[in-house]
C-alpha cells in the first residue's frame, strides 16, 4: 500500500516540461545584486530558462542579416536606391552590438571565466571572443575620426561573421566530447544523421542546409522575374554554385557515413539502399540540374533545368515527420482512394462522352472530340468551372446539372478518406505514445533514456507541455483503475460514469493491443481454428478502424 | 524523423583510416570539381553580361540619337528624322534604318562591339530562338507599333529591318539573346 502511495505521489509530481526538455521559468532571486542579477538573466549558460539562449539565436539572426546586406551592397542597382535603409541596418546593427559588447564587459566580473582573475574585465578585453565583438563594431566608430576607404570599411564588416563563433566553438567543443573515441566515419555520421551524438553541433548543421534550401529556391523563384534576374543574375550564378557546393558535399557525407545507420551495414550494398532512399534520392535530384546544366545545356532547355531545381525545396522534408505521415496513409488507404478513384474516372469518361453526344452538333468547335470533352467534365466535376467550355443545348445542360452535384461528392470522396484516415493515424500514434508512457510510469521512476524517448515522441507529434500532461492525465487514471480498483463487473455497472470510464479503458486497451500487436500474424491466429467468431474479428477491426 | 540508436557508440579505430582517407580525397576533387563547374558558369554568365552591356550601349546610343535626330542641323545625317523614304527603298537609302545602322558600324564606338559567345561582333536577328544556339549574344531590335485604341494588346513589335523607314519617331525594344537562347529584354525607348 505504501509503494502504491509513493508511486502515485512520484506520478503527481511528474515535471513535464523538464522532461520535455522544455525551458522552465528561471528562477532567480530578485534580491540579488542588479549586476549578478542581470548577468543570471541575460548572460548565464548554466540557469535554463533566462534569456541567454533567446540573445545568441538573435545576435546570430542579426550576423546573418548583415552578411546578406553586405553583398546587396554590392549591388549598385539594389544599393544606391535604398542606401538610406542600408545605413540605418548598419547603425541599428552597430548599436545592437555595442550594446552586447558593453553589457559583457560591464557584466564580466560574474562570468566564472574571469571573476577569478585580478581584473576581471581587463581579461575579458583581452579574451578572444571580446576582440572578435570589439572588431565587429570598431571600424564604424574609426570611420567618424578616420577616413576609411569603403572598401576596406565593408571588408573590416565581414569580420561580424566571427561573432557566430561564440555559438559554434561551444558546439564544437560539445560535440568532440560527445564523439570521445569514436572514429572518423562515426564522427560525420554524427554530424549529419539525428543520432544521441550529434548534440547542438548536428541542429546547426541541420539549419545551415536549411537556410540553403531557402535560399536556393529564393533564388530560382526569383530568377524567374525578368527586371531582378536582370540586375542579379551573376549573383543568382554564384549563389547556386555554393548552394550545389554544399549539397553535394552533405551528399557525400550522408552517402559514406550511412553505413552507422541501422539497417544499411554494408559497404556497397548499404549504401545501394541509402542512395535509393527517397529523400536521399531528393538529395540527389538536388543537385543534379546543376551537373546538366553544365554538360547539357545544348541538348535540354535551360529554363526547365532552372524551373527543376525547385526540387531543392523537398529537401526541407527530411525534417518534417508529415510527409511521412502522408505517404503511410496514402499508402494505407490505397484500396479505397484507388475505389474512388476508379469511380470518378468511369464518371468522368462517361460525361464527357454523354457530352461530346449531345454538345458537337451544336459547338464542334468547343466540344470537338472526347478528349477535350474530357477537359470539361473535369472542370465541371471540381466545380472549378472556367466557362470557358459550357454546354448549349437542353440536354447537355440538364446533364451537367447533375453532373455538378455529383461532382461535389465524388470529389469530395477521396479528400475525405484522407482526412478520416489522417486523423485515425493521429490517434493510433497518440495510442502508441499512451502505451509507451503507461510503460514508462508503471515502475515510478522515468530514466534519462525514457525521458528521451517521450521527448522524442512528443516532438514528432507536436505535443504541447499541456498535451502531454492531459496524455499522463488519462494514463494515471487508467493506471488507478487497474492497479486500484479490481471492483467486479457488477459492481462497476452500477455507478454508470465509471462504466463508461471503464469501458473507455478497455477500448484503449483494444487499440493499444491492435498497435502493438503484428497485424497479420493475429489475423491469421484469430482466424486460424476459429479462435474468433466472425462478429468478433469484424467488431475488431471496427475498433482498429480497419473495417 | 528516425533517429539511429546507439549502436555505434563502441570504441573502435580511433584514427584516420585509409578509407576515411580516400573519403576526403574525394570530398575535395568533388569539392574542386563543383567550383570548376561553378567557374565555368560564372565565366558563361559574364558572356551573357556583356550581352547585355552590348545591349545597354546601343541603347544608350539610339536614345540619346533620337533626342536629337529631328533637329534641323543635326549630326546624325544617316540617322535624320523626317527624311521619307521611298515606298521600295532598298537597304541603306537614306531614311532607312539600313543607312542609319551602316553609319553606327562604321562611325561610332559601337563598331568595336563583341559578342563574348562568339568573339565576334553581334549581328541583329528576327527573333531569339532556344534551338538555335548560333543566336547567343545576338540583338533583336523591334518596332512598337501601337494598335487602335480597345485591341487586346497596347502594340505589336515586328523586328526593324533595314529596308523599314525611320522617318517617324519611333518606340523600340531591343532585346538580347542569352545563354539559353531566350531574349533579355534590356529597355524600350524613344528612338
Amino acid at each position: 500500500m505504501q509503494t502504491q502511495s509513493k508511486q502515485d505521489k512520484f506520478l503527481e509530481d511528474l515535471d513535464v516540461k523538464s522532461i520535455l526538455g522544455q525551458d522552465e521559468d528561471a528562477n532567480i532571486d530578485r534580491n540579488l545584486p542588479m549586476r549578478k542579477w542581470l548577468y543570471s538573466w541575460l548572460l548565464d549558460p548554466n540557469i535554463p530558462g533566462n534569456f541567454q539562449k533567446e540573445l545568441d539565436k538573435w545576435v546570430s539572426y542579426l550576423i546573418i542579416i548583415n552578411l546578406f546586406t553586405l553583398m546587396f551592397e554590392h549591388v549598385p542597382a539594389v544599393y544606391e536606391p535604398y542606401r538610406a535603409w542600408f545605413e540605418c541596418f548598419d547603425i541599428f546593427s552597430v548599436a545592437v552590438f555595442t550594446i552586447e559588447y558593453a553589457l559583457r564587459f560591464y557584466l564580466a566580473p560574474e562570468d566564472e571565466e574571469f571573476k577569478n582573475r585580478k581584473n576581471a574585465r581587463l581579461g575579458f578585453v583581452t579574451s578572444p571572443f571580446a576582440i572578435i565583438d570589439f572588431l565587429a563594431v570598431a571600424p564604424f566608430y574609426l570611420q567618424a575620426f578616420i577616413p576609411i576607404d569603403l572598401r576596406v570599411l565593408r571588408f573590416l564588416r565581414l569580420l561580424r561573421i566571427m561573432k557566430l563563433f561564440r555559438v559554434l566553438i561551444p558546439a564544437i567543443a560539445e560535440f568532440k566530447e560527445l564523439n570521445k573515441g569514436r572514429t572518423f566515419r562515426q564522427k560525420i555520421h554524427a554530424l549529419v544523421f539525428p543520432s544521441n551524438f550529434g548534440g547542438t553541433m548536428q541542429h546547426i548543421f541541420e539549419v545551415f542546409i536549411g537556410v540553403w534550401v531557402i535560399l536556393s529556391v529564393m533564388a530560382v523563384i526569383l530568377e524567374s522575374v525578368k527586371s531582378i534576374n536582370y540586375i542579379l543574375h551573376l549573383q543568382f550564378v554564384i549563389l547556386d554554385a555554393v548552394a550545389v557546393a554544399i549539397f553535394t558535399v552533405e551528399y557525400c557525407m550522408r552517402m559514406y557515413s550511412c553505413v552507422e545507420e541501422p539497417g544499411y551495414k554494408g559497404a556497397f550494398l548499404g549504401r545501394l539502399r541509402q542512395a535509393k532512399n527517397p529523400s536521399t534520392f531528393i538529395d540527389f535530384l538536388a543537385i543534379l540540374p546543376f551537373f546538366l546544366e553544365v554538360f547539357l545545356h545544348h541538348l535540354i532547355d535551360l529554363r526547365f533545368l532552372r524551373v527543376f531545381r525547385l526540387a531543392r525545396l523537398l529537401k526541407l522534408t527530411r525534417g518534417s515527420d508529415a510527409t511521412a505521415v502522408l505517404v503511410k496513409v496514402v499508402v494505407r488507404e490505397w484500396p479505397v482512394m484507388g475505389a474512388a478513384t476508379f469511380i470518378m474516372m468511369l464518371l468522368l469518361v462517361l460525361t464527357a462522352s454523354l457530352g461530346y453526344l449531345f454538345e458537337y452538333d451544336a459547338q464542334p468547335e468547343k466540344f470537338e472530340n472526347i478528349p477535350t470533352s474530357i477537359y470539361w467534365a473535369v472542370i465541371t466535376l471540381a466545380s472549378v468551372g472556367y466557362g470557358d467550355i459550357s454546354p448549349v443545348t437542353p440536354m447537355g445542360r440538364a446533364m451537367t446539372s447533375v453532373l455538378a452535384l455529383l461532382g461535389i461528392g465524388i470529389f469530395a470522396i477521396p479528400a475525405a478518406l484522407l482526412a478520416s484516415a489522417f486523423s485515425d493515424e493521429l490517434v493510433k500514434e497518440r495510442d502508441q505514445l499512451k502505451a509507451n508512457l503507461f510503460a514508462i510510469l508503471k515502475d515510478g521512476h522515468i530514466s534519462e533514456a525514457e525521458a528521451a524517448l517521450i521527448r522524442a515522441e512528443a516532438k514528432r507529434l507536436h505535443l504541447t507541455v499541456e498535451e502531454v500532461n492531459k496524455l499522463i492525465e488519462v494514463v494515471i487514471k487508467e493506471h488507478e483503475l487497474e492497479e486500484r480498483n479490481p471492483l467486479p463487473i457488477h459492481k462497476i455497472a452500477e455507478n454508470p460514469a465509471l462504466a463508461v470510464e471503464h469501458y473507455k479503458v478497455l477500448l484503449g486497451q483494444i487499440r493499444q493491443l491492435g498497435v502493438q500487436v503484428d497485424a497479420t500474424q493475429f489475423d491469421q491466429a484469430a482466424q486460424a481454428g476459429e479462435r474468433l467468431s466472425a462478429n468478433e474479428f469484424a467488431l475488431w477491426q471496427k475498433i482498429q478502424g480497419k473495417a | 524523423m528516425a533517429s539511429s540508436t546507439d549502436h555505434t557508440s563502441e570504441p573502435q579505430n580511433h584514427g584516420t583510416t585509409s578509407t576515411d582517407k580516400l573519403f576526403l580525397a574525394f570530398l575535395v576533387l568533388i569539392i574542386a570539381a563543383v567550383t570548376w563547374l561553378g567557374v565555368v558558369n560564372y565565366q558563361e554568365a559574364l558572356k551573357v553580361e556583356a550581352a547585355k552591356s552590348n545591349g545597354e550601349a546601343w541603347v544608350g546610343w539610339l536614345t540619346e540619337a533620337g533626342t536629337t535626330r529631328f533637329d534641323a542641323d543635326t549630326k546624325l545625317a544617316a540617322c535624320k528624322g523626317g527624311i521619307k523614304a521611298a515606298a521600295d527603298a532598298k537597304a541603306g537609302a537614306p531614311g532607312t534604318w539600313g543607312a542609319c545602322l551602316a553609319y553606327i558600324l562604321a562611325e561610332t564606338e559601337l563598331k568595336d562591339q563583341i559578342n563574348a559567345f562568339f568573339n565576334k561582333p553581334p549581328h541583329f536577328v528576327a527573333a531569339c530562338d532556344p534551338k538555335d544556339r548560333t543566336l547567343m549574344g545576338a540583338i533583336l531590335l523591334e518596332d512598337l507599333m501601337p494598335t487602335p485604341p480597345g485591341s487586346a494588346t497596347p502594340f505589336v513589335a515586328s523586328q526593324l529591318l533595314e529596308t523599314d523607314s525611320i522617318d517617324y519617331k519611333m518606340q523600340l525594344r531591343l532585346s538580347v539573346c542569352d545563354k539559353g537562347g531566350y531574349a533579355i529584354k534590356v529597355a524600350e525607348f524613344e528612338f
